[in-house]
């Protein structure tokens, strides 16, 4: 025998839904997020923005890694032994 | 009643992208085994297939065609996620949107529909873990209950019973809600469920019995 809740939902899916109009207003909003995104490209400024980003990026680890190699505690003692020898 | 008001397009588009990478890499296998007959895959319309080519190459009326086509069958899938006519329609535009955002990631191998319906599926549910998050659910007391239990079924129309449905399924987690929404009122079967939710067919059976004694708990004699 089916329970009260699967005769509800057997009901509730058979029920009728409103009718939806959205095809004008989801190409408008596509249109609108294309033209903000090519806005944002097409902008001379956000390509140099983004080009010293890119080189400024590997800049900052490299100068990270040598900062860390220099810095090393055991460095400077490498150096005079190597010098006394 | 709540208000739907997130901006589908601005907010969420890195979200999708990933997501649409996510399931290029892990989902792809599962869609062309799981819940995708053979029947189905010859329920392909070639018309689709020829405007989402379309749509992909930036034609916009191409994709009109498909919302305009598909538009009422996802209106009904999401009328389970939100009743509030606003949030309804605005949860379809969103499918719609985030589905033209992953247009690239369709493939051919199952229906237009089926692909728009998983979408949909993933809209509504993060819909209903916002909302779970803001905690703005009504209440369905146990006196409602013995009320609807006090009537014989027959007396209670369609929309009646979509509303029970709705308040009661909305008392409970939105993961356990999502699988007897898909599982009951949808009428799914388990290998449907886990192509709409992207879960395994065991995940969807050990979900769907705890969901449901979690529900009989709270409501006795569901």
């Amino acid at each position: 025998m089916k329970s009260v809740f699967d005769t509800l939902c057997e009901k509730a899916g058979n029920e009728e839904v409103p009718k939806v109009h959205v095809a004008e207003r989801t190409i408008a909003l596509i249109e609108a997020n294309e033209i903000q995104t090519s806005w944002f490209w097409d902008r001379p400024l956000m390509w140099v923005a983004a080009l010293s980003s890119a080189i400024a990026v590997p800049l900052v680890v490299m100068a990270f890694v040598f900062h860390n190699f220099w810095s090393e505690p055991l460095y400077e003692i490498s150096q005079a032994i190597s010098w006394a020898m | 009643m709540y208000s739907y008001s997130v901006n589908p397009v601005f907010v969420t588009n890195a979200e999708i992208v990933l997501r649409s990478i996510m399931d290029t890499f892990f989902t792809a296998k599962a869609e062309t085994v799981v819940g995708i007959s053979e029947h189905e895959k010859s329920g392909i319309e070639s018309i689709d297939i020829e405007d989402v080519y379309l749509s992909r190459n930036g034609n916009h009326d191409a994709y009109k065609r498909l919302v305009e086509r598909y538009e009422q069958a996802i209106a009904k899938t999401m009328w389970r996620f939100s009743r509030d006519k606003l949030t309804h329609e605005e949860l379809v535009q969103d499918v719609f949107v985030e589905a033209y955002l992953s247009l690239m990631t369709y493939k051919e191998q199952a229906p237009f529909l089926h692909w728009l319906r998983k979408i949909a599926t993933r809209v509504g549910y993060r819909y209903w873990k916002q909302q779970a998050s803001e905690h703005s659910k009504a209440h369905f007391t146990l006196q409602e209950w013995d009320n609807v239990l006090s009537q014989s079924p027959d007396q209670i129309s369609t929309e009646q019973a979509a509303e029970i449905i709705h308040n009661l399924l909305e008392q409970l987690p939105p993961r356990d809600r999502l699988v007897l929404t898909l599982r009951f009122v949808e009428g799914c079967s388990v290998e449907q469920a886990a192509y709409r939710t992207g879960w395994t067919k065991t995940m969807v059976k050990v979900q769907t019995i705890r969901a449901k004694s979690k529900l009989k708990k709270m409501f006795p004699n569901a």
